[in-house]
């Protein structure tokens, strides 16, 4: 059993990990649509970050929220406004 | 806690790159000019502290068993009701998670459409600009 | 080559700012044994002998609608108040004329659309439905019905939902419809005690020791107890409201334009 807890473990550090590298490029973006999708990758880790946490009530809200909802009222926040971030 | 060293840091790193993502949003929300960029941010720093709430909740491994999720899925006697609270996590957290993801999303809803009418009266969403004509008007 | 260094330096400083906190913190680590509110929620909701009990197996949901409904009750309120906020305030509920068939995407894409959607729909529903018993709920079901209109209105156009006559004043009434019948579900054990003269309180589901009226329960009467009433309402409200917030985002005019 400590091989097992170990595992889920290290998938709860590479999920933190590889979800700061998404914030940061999401935040250093000029391109807003880029900036999204990395939000959006961000969320995917975090929905895979909850199931390993045991809550599989917030994983069945947290996809179409976070991975549909969002990105599509953001989008088309985009698109009726501007696309590009100035310096 | 008698966790083995191996176990305890990989926790710390999971704990650390979540302080760091709010270190990194919050600089987002305050310091980068754009009203897209801002939402965005304010999104992803309300999904890293609801990460935070439920990882409060979790429960250590016991020698037998993974922790269980809170849903019961055996019969409801006695002895099987002693099992689940023994191993299940903290089912409080999450409750209030889900009513915090519900109401950060109407938050977003509300922001997106105050950020059309702003581009309709400004002409930009970049905040400095519009600071300095709300300003000089 | 920029990138790969500024992505390397964040690596390096998160794995050394965990070093430093491994030695110090061992208050943020999960311990092995429940706060005292957890241990009474998973005692008392899924174990029918319990005086405090709610008879469900999904602990979450009862604690959702039962223990602390009025949580639940205003977050469902506020939701509804950002969404008609946004819809009275900022644009009129005024319908526009309908596409011809050559608007949306490619003839492939709209006959995958158009199996994809109603799958996408059952699956909310039954997520929504069982919520009593298995993970879910109305909020979940509620969700994931509304990526379907998201899909339809990519794929086919903007105005194609108006076209099969889902106006807006439709999905406001069917959203002001839910929220009522959430209220009305929340009071009505209150009601019911007021009227049969016994004690009784607000958003109670089954008999408490104090006050004999409630629900029927999953062994009473068609299986009926609040949790069921309230995932139908809240999958009635939810779902509507953000149907009606996509086509309120989506039917705008282009860039910068007056559109009133």
């Amino acid at each position: 059993m400590a091989a097992a807890e170990t595992l889920v473990y290290t998938l709860l550090a590479f999920c933190g990990l590889a979800s700061t590298i998404a914030v940061y490029l999401a935040l250093t973006e000029k391109d807003l649509v880029k900036a999204i999708i990395y939000s959006a990758v961000q969320s995917g880790l975090y929905a895979i970050a909850y199931f390993l946490l045991m809550a599989p009530d917030i994983v069945l809200v947290y996809l179409p929220v976070a991975l549909g909802l969002v990105p599509a009222v953001l989008l088309s926040l985009i698109s009726r406004t501007e696309r590009w971030e100035k310096e | 806690m008698s966790y083995e060293p191996l176990n305890a840091y990989l926790l710390q790193v999971f704990l650390v790159s979540l302080f760091v993502n709010v270190a990194l949003t919050l600089y987002g929300v305050f310091f980068k000019p754009h009203y897209t960029k801002k939402v965005i941010s304010l999104t992803m720093l309300s999904d890293t502290l609801n990460v935070f709430a439920v990882f409060i909740g979790y429960r250590k491994w016991t020698s037998s068993a993974h922790p269980r999720p809170p849903i019961l899925t055996e019969e409801p006697s006695g002895e099987a009701v002693s099992r689940f609270v023994a191993t299940a996590v903290d089912p409080l957290p999450q409750a209030l998670v889900l009513t915090a993801i519900v109401i950060g999303l109407a938050v977003t809803l509300f922001l997106t459409l105050l950020g059309r009418e702003l581009y309709r009266h400004y002409g930009t969403l970049d905040m400095r600009e519009v600071g300095r004509s709300a300003k000089h008007a | 080559m920029r990138k790969v260094f500024q992505i390397a330096f964040v690596i390096i400083t998160v794995l050394a700012l965990s070093l430093l906190v491994f030695a110090t913190s061992e208050y943020l680590l999960p311990s092995g044994s429940l706060r005292s509110l957890a241990a009474f929620y998973l005692s008392a909701a899924p174990d029918p002998l319990h005086p405090y009990t709610s008879a469900t197996p999904a602990v979450v949901g009862a604690i959702l609608w039962d223990y602390r409904g009025i949580d639940t009750f205003y977050e469902t309120v506020v939701l509804y108040l950002a969404l008609a906020a946004g819809v009275v305030s900022i644009s009129p509920l005024r319908p526009r004329e309908v596409p011809g068939r050559r608007a949306g995407l490619s003839p492939m894409v709209k006959a995958a659309i158009r199996v994809v959607a109603p799958v996408v729909v059952a699956a909310g529903l039954a997520m929504g439905l069982h919520g009593s018993e298995n993970p879910g709920g109305g909020f979940h079901g509620g969700a994931t019905i509304a990526i379907a209109p998201l899909a339809v209105v990519a794929a086919f156009s903007t105005t194609f939902l108006l076209g099969r006559k889902v106006s807006m004043q439709i999905l406001l009434f069917l959203m002001s419809l839910g929220l009522t019948g959430i209220g009305v579900t929340a009071l009505s054990t209150f009601v019911a005690g007021l009227l049969a003269g016994a004690n009784s309180y607000v958003l109670q589901n089954l008999p408490k020791p104090n006050a004999p009226m409630g629900f029927p329960g999953k062994t009473g009467w068609m299986g009926v107890d609040s949790l069921l009433l309230f995932d139908v309402f809240e999958l009635l409200t939810v779902a509507c409201g953000f149907t009606l917030a996509f086509m309120e985002l989506m039917l705008q005019s282009d860039k910068g334009g007056e559109t009133r």
